[in-house]
């Protein structure tokens, strides 16, 4: 048979598997993944300091959302303001996963880090770009933006590994209406801090071409 | 998993270096399929030869294969490449300027490209006029930026979320139109020929 209708046959039969084929699972693809998703993570390079998030949160130019993955009661207690509360069963779902702004910087939370790093795992590998994790978590941040910050709030550093429970206790569940939800830059300690971010949003309109 | 972020494996310089390659593997490959000749490119619009419409299908439908086969085995993350965004009525327009110009100068873009780096003077020129052209859109864009901006603006739009099916039903569904456009085109072209034979024998 001619080259030609070899080729075209291959080309159906490709595309008509790909209708029956399901994608390789997220398990599977967290396995083949997980040494460079460690290093990643060891490194620290996409824990981010609470005051760039807090940078971030005012920056007018930036597509910011933030996902809060801790326990739905932990969320009503306390969250940042403009967070989003998330599962960690929603976000293993890939068409969950598309809802999300594809230009956005990503913000994943929960009390410490560890919930936090399972989801960005868990997002990393669907391919979400412009992933980071707050560092320390919803009880860092309190510690620092909080009704009652420590005293060291401007040079406390992290301390990665807490058990990602909720550290700080409120009397009612107020959500982002509790004082440390949205706090004001001008108010706040200021902490130096190394920006992790990488702003590289795609432009509106990008040339195509025809060759 | 792709896509590969190219600046923390090559650098900035081997970057470039790399998009220059690719370049020049795609500029030689538009070459020796012949479409460095304004004549066998224009020949498509007369229905003499479909070979831009059998190269190009050939190139998307392996292309589609190649990325959406990738994403099922987990090689690739597709929701990480980027989609443009529809502009309806701005792309309409703009494709018929660009028809006009590829059946009147017998060059794309790209095409002119690769015929001007093969010292053809027609492609020389057609280059001219296309920076000539760049230089005057880029000069009177401000006055129709609404228009340029934000006629038909629909955001990301793809096959499977328009006709809300599957992408492998999607991807078969392309795959099958292809094959019947390239059994078409030949029959189309045999026509053609055949007609431009008994005109020569008149």
């Amino acid at each position: 048979m001619n080259l030609k209708y070899w080729s075209g046959l291959i080309a159906i039969v490709a595309a008509f598997a790909l209708v029956f084929v399901r994608g390789t699972d997220l398990d599977a693809r967290l396995a083949a993944h997980q040494k460079e998703l460690d290093a990643a993570l060891n490194s620290r390079a996409f824990h981010i300091d609470p005051a760039e998030l807090l940078g971030l949160t005012v920056n007018s130019s930036v597509r910011l959302q933030l996902l809060d993955v801790r326990p739905e009661a932990d969320f009503n207690l306390f969250h940042i303001i403009d967070s989003r509360h998330v599962s960690l069963n929603d976000l293993s779902d890939p068409e969950w996963s598309k809802s999300l702004m594809p230009d956005a910087v990503t913000i994943l939370i929960s009390n410490d880090e560890a919930r936090a790093e399972t989801a960005w795992r868990t997002l990393r590998v669907q391919g979400v770009p412009q992933l980071y994790i707050l560092a320390g978590g919803v009880n860092f941040w309190l510690d620092i933006y909080g009704a009652h910050p420590r005293e060291d709030a401007a040079t406390a550093h992290v301390e990665p590994g807490g058990p990602d429970t909720f550290r700080h206790s409120f009397d009612l569940a107020l959500g982002a209406a509790q004082l440390g939800a949205d706090p004001d830059p001008a108010h706040t300690p200021t902490r130096e801090y190394q920006a992790k971010v990488e702003l590289s949003q795609p432009g509106r309109k990008k040339s195509g071409g025809c060759g | 998993m792709a896509p590969f972020d190219l600046e923390s494996m090559l650098g900035h310089v081997g970057t470039n270096l790399c998009y220059v390659g690719m370049g020049i593997a795609f500029g030689f490959i538009l070459e020796r399929a012949g479409f460095g000749n304004s004549r066998i490119l224009a020949a498509q619009f007369y229905l003499k030869n479909m070979r831009v419409l059998k190269v190009m299908f050939t190139a998307i439908i392996t292309a589609m294969l190649l990325i959406y086969w990738s994403n099922t085995l987990g090689l690739l993350a597709l929701n990480a490449i980027w989609i443009n965004p529809t502009y309806l009525w701005s792309g309409i327009l703009g494709g018929l300027i660009f028809g006009v110009g590829f059946v009147i100068g017998g060059y794309c873009p790209g095409t002119a490209l690769v015929s001007a780096a093969t010292l053809k003077l027609d492609g020389l020129f057609f280059v001219l006029g296309l920076c000539v052209g760049i230089f005057i859109f880029g000069e009177t864009v401000p006055g129709f930026q609404t228009f340029w901006d934000q006629a038909g603006a629909y955001g990301v739009l793809t096959l499977p979320s328009v006709f809300r099916l599957s992408t492998g039903v999607v991807v078969f569904l392309v795959v099958v139109m292809a094959l019947i456009m390239f059994a078409g085109a030949e029959k189309i072209e045999a026509h053609f020929a055949a007609d431009d034979d008994e005109g020569e024998r008149l």
